[in-house]
């Protein structure tokens, strides 16, 4: 059993602080969102009952009541005890960075190399251990995804840095 | 009536010819090893195989993705029952005496019924479906802008009042697609917005981009931190459901199926309500309900029959008048936009080989899946021993490619890992991403019905409250925004009045 998986695990998870917290970026990029939509001006005809800002300044209206409404909301709840713990993010964090790493290589690099390199890191990440059973997998994901798609006619990179 | 009957044969005709009824196989196949995959729910799941299908005709494409569905959702009933392990709300209460009776050693009756209850409460529904969804496609033929805008209103308010526990959570996650929705040129004027410069962006965020980004990504991320602990099975005998199993559950199996259907023809209401429906409905008529919860077959069979019955009513709104009532429908909607077919009144007009081979497809699917589960279950069973951790890089490097293919985009790589990000906190604080999706799929229309509506009106908003039917669609939109607050005043009595309710 999980421990998060439990309706009381859910309300001392839903801390007041998070809430808040995540009211006030929503509430900073739905402002600039909105600000941008102001400057959306028709180049061509006036006339037209909407224009192209009236739309997005809805939704940005509707997120701007909506986040205060969050925050308000969130004043009332307590904050679980043991507070927010950063530490059982960090391998998820670390994952993602690894894929971010591994969409800005992927052109680059060409899939064979990026690929492998990120299999081979999240897997290590991940807890495969030994090392070469590791490799083992990423190399042969890695061979078997670039045999298929290849057949199946998607067109993957090779690499800018191979092509010379 | 004979119309219907001609179209039908037609679809059988489109979802017969021996490539799309392999297609059927190969998704039926694909989406029940992916339901069953750890660390992936349906609609990731779902969303990982879309690029597989834009190659193909649009009726093949959704062919195969009813197929990819109907499998998801047999893979999670079965992790529901073996592992306690619901891969989506919708088959949280098959688990509750699902693994009852697989901890009994009966988890072969278990997942016999299953089986046979989808397929039973499938075919039903599809006839139901098969009748019913011209006569509604003629009734929104009468519709206008006004009427259209009204409706989706109407699905996204009810969408956001039923997903998750705080709609304003709920509303945030709908502005947030909404406000993706919003990216790019703007049809009618050509004025590119939230473009910031960047030439990718003119054309939009790639739906597909989006949705494997929402979902997909972030639920890899979020179950890296289940990775440490192996949940086993239990053991599986013969998958068998013999008579008196059978005829004890039958009854509950039709209820469910009706049940299932009409509750999915209501937007939002989709196949999660439907299940905890049919089961409180079936503890009630019960002559002992207290063996429910401890291993009822007709636990089993009542919930399992009403989420196959309510997937297929939900499709009824998506065809006919292009509302999609859940997340799941959305994405097979934004699919069938990506491929130049337009869901709504005109769809039966302009694509019946699409329509009604989806129909027809929706049977052989049911058929294809209860022949192919029965015997390979237990090699389904097998993928749960696979580790988390070597099947989420795996998954990821999938997500990579799937993404890439759409548009050999590496730009597209990036949007897609900043929303695998975005939606990653998002889940972690509990904002359903659900609504997202929906806001996503029907912003752009809202904004074109809205502005069609304000055309006819010349600029004035009456419009939306001298026609009947669209008023009365605003109405239950604001009403609908108001159901969970009511519930839980009504909850807060209860508890008050000191009697704790149990679950369903």
């Amino acid at each position: 059993m999980t421990a998060e998986r439990g309706p009381v695990a859910r309300t001392l998870q839903r801390g007041g602080r998070s809430d808040r917290f995540a009211a006030v970026i929503i509430f900073i990029l739905s402002a600039l969102y909105t600000r941008y939509a102001v400057t959306f001006q028709p180049r061509f005809f006036r006339s037209e009952a909407l224009g192209p800002a009236t739309f997005p300044l809805m939704i940005g209206g509707l997120m701007l009541i909506c986040s205060t409404i969050l925050f308000i909301q969130s004043l009332g709840k307590v904050t679980a005890g043991q507070g927010t713990r950063w530490a059982q993010y960090v391998p998820a964090l670390v994952l993602w960075l690894l894929l971010l790493g591994y969409s800005i290589t992927f052109d680059l690099l060409g899939f064979p190399v990026s690929t492998g390199l990120f299999l081979l890191g999240a897997l290590w990440l991940l807890g495969v251990r030994p090392w070469w059973k590791a490799v083992f997998y990423a190399l042969a994901f890695t061979i078997a995804a670039w045999y298929v798609f290849t057949t199946l006619d998607v067109r993957l990179p090779r690499g800018e840095w191979f092509r010379r | 009536m004979i119309d219907t009957w001609q179209s039908l044969l037609l679809g059988f005709q489109v979802a017969l010819q021996p490539e799309n009824l392999g297609l059927a196989l190969a998704g039926a196949l694909l989406g029940t090893i992916v339901g069953v995959l750890p660390g992936i729910g349906p609609i990731g799941g779902i969303a990982i195989l879309l690029p597989l299908t834009f190659r193909l005709p649009p009726a093949s494409a959704m062919i195969m993705l009813t197929a990819v569905y109907y499998g998801t959702m047999y893979g999670g009933s079965t992790t529901s029952i073996l592992m306690n392990v619901p891969g989506e709300a919708s088959s949280v209460v098959t688990s509750f005496d699902g693994y009852a009776m697989a901890r009994q050693g009966r988890a072969g009756p278990a997942l016999a019924v299953a089986a046979v209850g989808s397929f039973i409460a499938g075919t039903l529904s599809i006839l139901a479906l098969t009748f019913f969804s011209p006569l509604v496609a003629n009734w929104g033929l009468t519709f206008g802008p006004p009427e259209y805008f009204g409706l989706m209103l109407f699905g996204l308010s009810a969408v956001s009042s039923l997903a998750g526990d705080s709609l304003i959570k709920a509303l945030l996650s709908m502005g947030f697609g909404l406000m993706l929705a919003t990216v790019g040129t703007d049809l009618v004027t050509g004025v590119p917005r939230f473009t910031f410069g960047i030439p990718y962006l003119l054309d939009g965020i790639d739906f597909v981009v989006v949705v494997i980004g929402l979902f997909a990504i972030s639920e890899v991320l979020a179950s890296v931190e289940d990775t440490g602990e192996l949940r086993f099975p239990v053991k599986l005998e013969r998958i068998w459901l013999s008579v008196r199993d059978f005829a004890e559950s039958f009854w509950a199996i039709i209820r469910g199926s009706v049940i299932g259907f009409y509750i999915g023809i209501l937007p939002a209401a989709g196949a999660t309500i439907a299940s905890f429906l049919s089961y409180s409905v079936e503890k009630q008529l019960a002559r002992d309900p207290s063996t429910f919860g401890r291993g009822d077959i007709r636990g089993v069979a009542a919930p399992e029959s009403a989420n196959n019955a309510a997937a297929v009513g939900n499709m009824i709104p998506m065809l006919t008048l292009g509302i999609p009532g859940s997340s799941t429908t959305a994405l097979m909607m934004g699919a069938l936009l990506v491929l130049n077919v337009f869901p709504g009144p005109t769809l039966f007009k302009e694509h019946p080989d699409v329509v009604w081979g989806l129909v027809a497809s929706m049977y052989v699917s049911n058929l294809v899946l209860l022949i192919l589960n029965l015997p390979l279950v237990g090699l389904f069973v097998r993928i749960l021993y696979i580790p988390e951790r070597l099947l989420l890089p795996l998954i990821l490097s999938i997500c990579v490619i799937g993404t890439y293919a759409v548009n050999f985009s590496a730009f597209d790589l990036l949007t897609m890992t900043a929303l695998g990000l975005v939606a990653y906190a998002m889940r972690k604080n509990d904002f359903p991403l659900g609504p997202a999706i929906l806001g996503l799929v029907l912003g752009d229309l809202m904004e074109q019905n809205l502005r069609r509506a304000l055309i006819m009106s010349r600029g004035s908003i009456d419009i939306f409250f001298t026609r009947p039917v669209t008023a009365v669609l605003i109405v239950l939109s604001v009403l609908s925004l108001f159901t969970p607050v009511l519930l839980a005043l009504l909850r807060r009595r209860r508890a008050n009045e000191g009697h704790p309710r149990t679950m369903a």
